[in-house]
Parts: C-alpha cells; sequence; structure tokens
C-alpha cells in the first residue's frame, strides 16, 4: 500500500565549486573560440533551425499584443470595429483579392518608388527578430546570401512621410538570415556628409542609443556651417574610395536624420540628429543590394 | 553493474539536453513573444536560474545559467559565450551570497535578482568593451541596467514562492511502502 506522508529529505547537495569553475572555463573557452571564427558555420546552422521559430512566435507576440492593446483600451477597440467595418466593405469590394496579396503589392509598389526617386537596387524582407537585451541594437533580417546580401550592406526602412532613410548595416550574413546593426547602436560609425549650399561637412554619425534612439555627428570642424534643420546624409566614403572594408557597401547620399541642434566641443562641433527613421520600431526593411550612381 | 552505470549516464544525458531544450524555449520566448515596456526587456532566464538557485543551490544554478546563457546567444547572434559568461558570474555570485540568509525572508528573492542582474549587466558590458565596443559605462547603466534590474524586481518573489512551494512539495512528499 502506498501512502503519502510529511518527511524532509537532506539539504540541497553541497556546492561543487569545481563545476561551476568548469562551466565559467568552458563558456569562456566558447567566447574565444567563436571570436576567433571557430564556431561560425554551427552558429550559422543553429541559427537556420532557430530563425523559423523565432519568425512564428514573434508574429505570435505581436498577435498577443494586439490583444492586449484591444482588451486595455475601449477607444482603441471601438476604432477598430470600424475600421474592420471599413476592412469588411474594402473586402467585399474587393472579393477575389486576397489580403495577403494586397499587402506584398503595396510593399513591392513601395520598393519601385523608392527604387525610382534612388539609384538602387532593393530587397524587401521582414525584420523578425531583436537582442533579447537592452545593451545591443541588433535585429534579424529575413533575408541572406541566398538572396545576395553580403556583410556590410546598408539597410533602410521608411516611416510616414519621411523619406527612406539608413537604419542600419548587415553584420553578419547567413543563407536565409542576416544580422543588422543599427545605427543607433553604440559600436555603429558611419561616414556622414551635410550639403550646405556650395559647401559640404562631412563627419561620423554614431549611435547614441542611451539618449532615445537620437544619434551624434562628430569629428566636424569648428568652423563647419551646420544649422538645426539640416539634413544628414550618407558620406559613403569607403564606398567611393573602393576600400574593401566592411562598411565598404553603403552608398553616398542615403537619407539619415535632422540635426537638432549644434554644439562647440574643444575643436571639433557635435550635433545630435534625429534618425527619420526610428529603428526599433521598423518591421519591414530593404537591403541596398546595389548603387548606380549613373542612374540620378 | 556496468549495465546500470551506462545507463546513468545516459539519463544524466537525456536530462541536460532537456534541460537545454526547455531554457532554449524560455530564450525564444524571451526574445520574440515577451512585450517591451518602454523599451525595457524582462530577463528571464536570469530571473529563473536566479531563484532556482537560491532553492537548489549555486551548483544546480550554474547549470541553468550555462544552458541559458548559450540558449540566450544562439538567439540574439552575439558571440557565443557572451551571455553565458555574464549569466553565470551573477547567478554564482548571487546565489553564494544571499543563500546564506533564511529561505524565509521575503527579500531573498529581491536581493538575489538585484544582485544577479547588475553583476550580469556588470559582465556583458565589459565582454562588450573586450570583444565589440568601447561601453559608456555611465550611459549603460542608466539606460540598460538600471530598467532590467527594476523589472526583474517585480516578479521575482512571486517566482520565487512558486519555486519554494514546489521544492517543498517535493521534499516533503515522498511516497513510503506501508504494509
Amino acid at each position: 500500500m502506498l501512502r503519502d506522508r510529511p518527511y524532509r529529505l537532506s539539504q540541497p547537495a553541497r556546492r561543487s565549486p569545481l563545476l561551476m569553475i568548469l562551466l565559467v572555463l568552458i563558456a569562456a573557452a566558447l567566447l574565444a573560440a567563436d571570436q576567433a571564427g571557430l564556431l561560425g558555420p554551427l552558429r550559422l546552422h543553429a541559427q537556420a533551425i532557430i530563425s523559423p521559430v523565432l519568425v512564428r512566435m514573434q508574429q505570435m507576440g505581436d498577435w498577443i499584443g494586439s490583444l492586449v492593446g484591444q482588451a486595455g483600451d475601449d477607444q482603441a477597440l471601438l476604432a477598430e470595429l470600424e475600421a474592420l467595418r471599413a476592412e469588411n466593405a474594402d473586402l467585399k469590394a474587393r472579393l477575389i483579392q486576397a489580403e495577403a496579396l494586397e499587402f506584398e503589392n503595396a510593399r513591392l509598389r513601395e520598393q519601385v518608388r523608392i527604387e525610382q526617386a534612388y539609384p538602387w537596387q532593393l530587397l524587401g524582407a521582414d525584420v523578425i527578430a531583436r537582442t533579447p537585451d537592452t545593451g545591443r541594437r541588433l535585429v534579424l533580417f529575413a533575408a541572406g546570401t541566398d538572396q545576395g546580401v553580403r556583410p556590410g550592406m546598408a539597410v533602410i526602412a521608411r516611416e510616414g512621410s519621411n523619406p527612406p532613410a539608413l537604419i542600419g548595416i548587415v553584420e553578419e550574413a547567413g543563407p536565409r538570415t542576416a544580422s543588422v546593426l543599427l545605427i543607433t547602436d553604440y559600436s555603429s560609425a558611419i561616414s556622414a556628409q551635410v550639403y550646405q549650399e556650395t559647401d559640404v561637412v562631412r563627419g561620423v554619425i554614431q549611435g547614441q542609443w542611451q539618449r532615445g534612439s537620437r544619434l551624434l555627428l562628430h569629428s566636424v570642424a569648428r568652423e563647419a556651417p551646420l544649422a538645426a534643420g539640416n539634413t544628414v546624409l550618407t558620406a559613403g566614403l569607403s564606398a567611393e574610395l573602393a576600400l574593401s572594408v566592411p562598411r565598404a557597401a553603403v552608398p553616398p547620399n542615403v537619407p539619415i536624420g535632422v540635426i537638432e541642434m549644434v554644439q562647440d566641443t574643444g575643436r571639433d562641433r557635435i550635433a545630435g540628429v534625429r534618425p527619420f527613421v526610428d529603428p526599433d520600431r521598423v518591421r519591414y526593411a530593404w537591403v541596398i543590394l546595389a548603387s548606380d550612381e549613373s542612374k540620378k | 553493474m556496468g549495465h546500470s552505470r551506462q545507463r546513468r549516464i545516459e539519463e544524466i544525458v537525456v536530462h541536460e539536453v532537456a534541460l537545454f531544450a526547455a531554457l532554449l524555449v524560455v530564450a525564444l520566448v524571451q526574445t520574440a513573444l515577451l512585450p517591451r515596456p518602454f523599451d525595457v526587456s524582462l530577463n528571464l532566464i536570469l530571473l529563473l536560474a536566479v531563484c532556482h538557485g537560491l532553492i537548489a543551490g549555486a551548483t544546480s544554478a550554474a547549470r541553468w545559467a550555462f544552458y541559458g546563457g548559450l540558449a540566450l546567444d544562439l538567439c540574439a547572434m552575439t558571440f557565443i559565450g557572451t551571455h553565458a559568461l555574464a549569466l553565470l558570474t551573477g547567478v554564482i555570485v548571487s546565489t553564494v551570497l544571499v543563500s546564506r540568509l533564511s529561505r524565509e525572508n521575503w527579500l531573498v528573492p529581491i536581493l538575489g535578482v538585484a544582485i544577479g542582474a547588475f553583476l550580469y549587466h556588470a559582465v556583458y558590458a565589459l565582454l562588450l568593451t573586450l570583444l565589440v565596443a568601447p561601453v559608456d559605462f555611465e550611459g549603460y547603466a542608466l539606460a540598460a541596467l538600471l530598467p532590467d534590474a527594476l523589472i526583474a524586481l517585480i516578479p521575482a518573489l512571486p517566482l520565487y514562492l512558486v519555486f519554494r512551494w514546489n521544492e517543498d512539495r517535493v521534499r516533503r512528499r515522498v511516497p513510503v511502502d506501508v504494509y
């Protein structure tokens, strides 16, 4: 006969410092090996497996988020109801048009508009995941080397009435996914320029995520004519000089943002820049695969 | 004898793989599913590892931190070992320090998670400085460490109570044959 009765077992197992030290050493060894590039293929394989799961979970998260948002706000519910009625009427009018195709078409039309206005060849894809901690600004892009994405390529997006603008640089590319270092990350530094009538002011645009997705333009000469409201564009210096450095694929004249304030520090002049597109809010973006300056 | 020993090893391997798989799922949830109020993410792995460590001891918590860290590295596209090292430091030190207090003390999980989060971010920022680019530590503390630690403190106590309740349930209710 089996019966339960109160019975206290011994305290948890004693600490094993050896195992803890071993785990720390293994972690350090893995870190050193990965930094030396020994684990790159393994990591890409693992990401190829994990990425589809991440995509599904991201979609589920968006769905749950929209449900929570609806439940918490009556006004939002009413607005949603109105939108649903309008959408229903729209669907009735269009009958055979699938919503997914319509959505895809809208994105492609947007891409064509950008390609007509700028000398870029684009590839669009979803942003499927973000870094799980607040410390970095990296996103996973749903296109990789199979689609022609290479490290160093510029990634752009569009928000509201702003022009398509730089949001990051491809840092690493797997077969179907690529990690993108956002321009707001503190380790992102890109050559930038501001056109001032007959003059061009050049500097370096650096991420300042600690200040709410703002950017900093520095390494500018103190006498440079900078003013609030000026538009900051990429300088594309690496591409211009045909340097084989990671940023070589960033073309010139990609919009970045608008100067909000200018300040003098020592011999330099710095400027706070508000990006045209907040990279943290982007769900769909385009990689600039190629740039043909002669098209302009 | 040899057969039972081999079976024991197999059981250990299966147990460790299952633990890694479970923590990978948690890491995926943390990366893709959890909402980010004010762009602050809840470090679920750190929270689980610290609460587990306060109940089951530092050695077991170190295993959780190691596997959880590797899972986060895979999800976060960081160098493999970065999160693992940061988590191991935070979890081991906080568990060893706080487990000296009575388990009944409600401050135990709060202190454990606070110390764990602080050390995790300190080591993470240090590794970023060494491996990626210099980190502005003051800005990092204000923008990442402080909000992450504060948001992790909210579920710390309820989660710890759940772990403690489960541990008590397992330890007290042992089936005994009575004839």
